[in-house]
């Protein structure tokens, strides 16, 4: 029985790894992204026996939630470490890191709220079906459906308002091209 | 712009291809760290604590009102056998009275201390250990009118731990700190001392933790299971976390919530008292510890000593009984990690940032 179980497991982790890997590395460096993973994988064993027939979605949604705790870590340090800097940083999520040749497109995508953002990356990037990135969002297919047509709008209207150099690629804040040095 | 064209400018922007990244789950990388996954028993823990709650007629934790909903039916979170007498527990039970009993006098907490963590090197030939301290100081505001809680690093010394590591440090030319490995002795931030154990950090809110023991610690086991999961050991996570909460790294926390925690602390199953003991700068203080084994640290013993007159906390520090994985360099008495206070109380005069 413990093995049949340590068997399963290990086709599911084979089987998920690269995309667990992929969705983690998309959204963090390569460090915390492998942390992250092993954090998901970890938890997984840990449930095992309850995952979903399909345990994808699962799998993203414990590795957002420990890219959030990342997150949440790495801000307290750099919100400290700014106060006494008396710089006050901003730490913001870059979803598009490293695609030096569509700032244009990331900077609006960092424009968007967290979750029409995610909504929009879950269907682009992850190629989920609308029922598997509701259950990454922990939200009903319904307000998924909501959430990713107002992701659409909102980064087409962003899109077509915007000019290439009148966004600040790092934070996605729009200021004005003279501000620049 | 249509969907289909919408969906076609974010997928361009894709920074990582997973037919890049190769079968990522077949490297010699991943079947490490499946087996040091597999080496873990699914539930076998959860399962253990459950029955011995029920046998033992322990409390049934109360629900915890606001869950993120998972995609799965929610593991439970463990029932507790919750611990009602011994020495460990009147000590912790006084420090929560004089928890509830102590009063707010001022405008911000300070506090100044050192940690201390163990730094294993290897560079040309040469291997050995070295204890790094560095001072923390810390002051937090009452209310946030009032700036920021901050806590800053201050500098750090190099010591080698043995005679024998300070022959090879020697040996190594006795390198300062640097920045860059390879030049020098790069020094990470001082750990909290539940990062060190490897688990997830609590990060939800602290002061509306509810004050009933019981339900606190339901409530920040719920709040991890909504965060990667319930820890595997939970107990000796509680025992670490509280203990952070407690010396007052994570900003001020309100009496009865501090009074809480001890009254948590009391009840958890596996602490135990070490007695009227001196704290590692020679304090006289009252000591309790837990003992928990992980592969990567072996079997450490999480140790916390307690001001006898008030209900500060002086001093937390693991000391390895059986080295794991990860601290193989170690030998068992030495001390893998410590956080002493210096200094620490109220104020109505902002304190100076080092």
């Amino acid at each position: 029985m413990a093995d049949d179980d340590a068997e399963r497991f290990t086709e599911m982790f084979r089987r998920c790894h690269p995309k667990v890997l992929a969705y983690a590395l998309r959204r963090t460096d390569e460090a915390r992204a492998h942390d992250a993973v092993a954090e998901t994988f970890a938890a997984a064993w840990r449930h095992h026996g309850r995952l979903p027939e399909d345990p994808l979605p699962w799998l993203y949604r414990v590795a957002g939630n420990c890219l959030s705790n990342q997150g949440r870590s790495a801000r307290r340090q750099l919100r400290l470490a700014g106060r006494i800097a008396g710089e006050g940083p901003v730490l913001v999520s870059d979803p598009a890191r490293g695609v030096a040749e569509s700032a244009r497109i990331r900077a609006a995508l960092r424009s968007l709220p967290d979750a029409d953002r995610e909504a929009l990356l879950l269907v682009s990037w992850e190629g989920l079906d609308t029922r598997s990135a509701a259950a990454v969002l922990g939200c009903s297919a319904a307000a998924f459906k909501v959430r990713l047509h107002r992701a659409r709008r909102k980064l087409a209207q962003l899109l077509e308002t915007s000019e290439p150099d009148t966004w600040e690629l790092e934070t996605g804040l729009p200021h004005k091209a003279e501000d620049t040095p | 712009m249509n969907d289909e064209e919408i969906h076609l400018l974010v997928a361009a922007v894709n920074p990582v291809r997973a037919s890049d990244l190769g079968d990522t789950g077949r490297t010699p990388q991943s079947d490490r760290l499946l087996q040091e996954i597999l080496r873990q028993r699914p539930g076998r823990r959860r399962r253990r604590l459950l029955t011995a709650g029920l046998l033992g007629g322990a409390l049934v934790a109360a629900a915890v009102s606001v869950l993120i909903v998972q995609s799965l039916p929610p593991a439970p979170v463990p029932v507790q056998h919750v611990v009602s007498q011994g020495q460990a527990h009147e000590i912790l039970l006084a420090a929560a009275a004089r928890a509830q009993s102590r009063t707010e006098t001022g405008r911000y907490w300070y506090s100044s201390g050192h940690v201390d963590q163990l730094l294993h090197r290897e560079h040309a030939g040469n291997e050995y250990t070295l204890r790094i301290s560095t001072q923390v100081t810390g002051e937090y505001p009452r209310v946030r009118s009032d700036g920021y809680s901050v806590e800053s690093y201050g500098a750090s010394t190099i010591e080698p731990v043995t005679a024998a590591d300070a022959a090879a440090y020697r040996r190594d030319g006795s390198p300062g700190q640097n920045e860059n490995p390879a030049e020098g002795i790069s020094i990470p931030d001082p750990p909290d001392g539940p990062e060190l154990a490897g688990d997830s950090v609590y990060e939800g809110t602290i002061d509306g933790l509810p004050a009933d023991p019981v339900a606190m610690r339901t409530a920040m086991l719920t709040w991890m299971r909504a965060h990667g999961g319930v820890p595997q050991h939970p107990e000796p996570w509680l025992f670490r976390e509280a203990t952070k909460m407690l010396e007052g790294r994570e900003g001020i926390i309100a009496q009865p919530i501090r009074a809480a925690l001890y009254r948590m602390l009391a009840g958890l199953p596996g602490v135990r008292s070490l007695g009227t003991v001196r704290d590692p700068l020679g304090r006289v203080s009252q000591g309790v510890a837990m003992t928990d084994t992980s592969h990567r640290l072996g079997t450490l013993d999480w140790q916390l000593f307690l001001d006898p007159t008030q209900d500060l906390m002086t001093a937390s520090r693991a000391v390895v009984l059986k080295p794991g994985t990860d601290n193989s360099f170690t030998t068992p008495g030495m001390v893998q990690y410590a956080s002493t206070t210096e200094h620490q109380g109220w104020t109505n005069t902002k304190p100076p940032i080092p």
